[in-house]
């Protein structure tokens, strides 16, 4: 099971090795696909493979961390 | 036969048939419809459109979707109306405005909504959705129903009742979700991708979908007497429609139809509450960071847009402007619409109108000018935001006398 995912690093996360401690601590797989770091800002989009539970846990863990998580594209619209 | 040779990534370009797709396998970058424009141009004439239906599917060699599967309940071809009242109020010269509010379900989302469900046809679908807090779901209602496609559209719960019958009314699957925003963004993402048997408007055929909001631009032109403007002002949501307009003005040049489609300035209108593309625009960047909305202009609240890089960098090359405007300003601008040209536009409207009147104010539009506004929803749809800025003049008792007395206070206000 494979969600696609952004994630954006506001500027004082920009130094984190985030997803390298993601990949140590949780059980999922991150496959990097496209990625920016700005002076002040990051993103990277990613796909994160793993049992659902696991990607569910690791999704709150970023959050936690203080970094933004989207599932890709808002499908939602006026 | 359609002239579509597949779809390709914007962001690697690697290529994809024209089938349900969205996103590219390998960088998840948005697809796109790509032409043979060679073999549009031996098709298409200025006849052939001005001898087509009047509504998009005049255009249909530079659309999607072939016109015998078009689901048509006549969106598109609105009025281009001179707005010299509006445009004396502002210090502009030659002003026009795209009157989007005729459309079917009253807003431009029937061109997009008519476009996809064309191409679901094709494809073989036999179920349209959407998730959606408005316009979107009133058109996909509307559309399915004359299509005879069944329908699944997802709503947040607290919307509101009138919302809710404009789409209830075609009889289809409405389920309204509880949570906030997030949670019926994130649970229709999952539906999505559990119903790939779903022509999900916004997610699978999404490619096609989009396509529909170059007939804003094919229409200017051919309404201009077949020559572009020289500046358009668009508002942005997720801002798809305004990086279409600009395809299509640079397709219309390209097929041989007009010749100054590249020349066309492209600026762009934001709610102040959800700003992120006019935020990147003023400090220089070339990211955009999503925001939380907060504003009236619902329909233009996507605090995280699509295609916002996409809109920026058009708006950018083309030497346009951004303006992003406040919630009074909004209803003011509906109320200058109203007063000046008789169009009553929803709050997207007044977003339009009250950045057009902030860029003649610093001078990024200029008086020489051939101006078009996009005004592209009807204000039905977002009366409550008047809130109570509209009233009667008076209320008087059932006299000739105080008729009389009211008349004699507005001596004066109105001669």
């Amino acid at each position: 099971m494979g969600v696609r995912l952004k994630l954006i690093f506001p500027e004082q996360y920009v130094r984190e090795p985030i997803i390298a401690t993601m990949v140590r601590e949780m059980n999922v797989t991150p496959n990097i696909r496209r990625a920016s770091v700005e002076e002040h800002y990051g993103w990277i989009i990613l796909e994160l493979t793993g049992a659902v539970n696991d990607t569910d846990a690791a999704i709150s863990w970023l959050r936690q961390q203080g970094i933004e998580v989207e599932l890709l594209g808002d499908v939602i619209e006026s | 036969m359609t002239s579509v040779l597949g779809l390709a990534c914007r962001e690697c370009g690697r290529s994809y048939p024209a089938e349900a797709l969205h996103v590219c396998d390998f960088c998840f970058g948005p697809l796109e419809v790509v032409y043979d424009y060679e073999a549009i141009k031996s098709k298409i004439s200025r006849e052939s459109i001005e001898n087509g239906p009047l509504s998009i599917w005049r255009y249909h060699e530079l659309l999607p979707a072939h016109e015998t599967s078009s689901v048509d309940l006549g969106a598109g071809f609105t009025p281009l109306v001179r707005a010299d009242r509006l445009a004396a109020e502002l210090g502009l010269g030659e002003l026009w405005l795209k009157d989007d509010t005729r459309n079917p379900t009253g807003s431009f989302k029937d061109r997009v909504v008519s476009v996809a469900l064309a191409k679901a046809r094709e494809l073989g679908f036999k179920v349209a959705s959407c998730a959606s807090t408005g316009n979107l779901a009133n058109s996909v209602a509307a559309h399915a129903a004359r299509a005879g496609m069944s329908a699944y559209v997802f709503i947040p719960s607290d919307l509101e009742h009138v919302k809710i019958a404009m789409t209830a009314v075609f009889d289809l699957k409405l389920v309204a979700v509880e949570g906030n925003y997030d949670d019926v963004n994130r649970l229709c993402s999952e539906i999505a991708s559990e119903h790939p048997d779903w022509a999900f408007v916004n997610v699978n055929v999404r490619p096609y979908y989009s396509e529909g909001s170059k007939t804003l631009a094919f229409e200017v032109a051919e309404q201009l007497g077949w020559k572009a403007p020289d500046h358009v002002v668009v508002p942005i949501g997720s801002g798809s429609q305004l990086t279409k307009i600009h395809k299509g003005f640079q397709e219309l040049e390209k097929v041989g139809l007009i010749e100054d489609g590249h020349h066309v300035r492209i600026s762009g209108a934001q709610a102040e509450g959800c700003s992120p593309v006019t935020t990147a625009f003023r400090n220089g960047a070339d990211q955009i960071r999503p925001v939380r909305p907060h504003t009236i202009a619902k329909s233009l609240a996507i605090g995280n847009p699509a295609d916002g890089w996409y809109a920026l960098q058009v708006v950018r090359s083309t030497n346009g402007g951004m303006g992003s405007v406040t919630d009074p300003e909004i209803v003011e601008a509906i109320q200058l619409l109203a007063r000046t040209e008789g169009i009553f536009a929803e709050t997207a409207g007044g977003v339009t109108v009250a950045t057009l009147a902030a860029l003649a104010r610093e001078g990024v539009i200029t008086k020489d000018e051939c101006v078009v506004a996009y005004i592209t929803g009807n204000g039905l749809k977002t009366v409550e935001a008047l809130g109570d800025t509209v009233a009667p003049s008076t209320v008087i008792p059932p006299t000739l006398a105080a008729f009389a007395e009211f008349e004699r206070t507005q001596e004066g206000a109105t001669s």
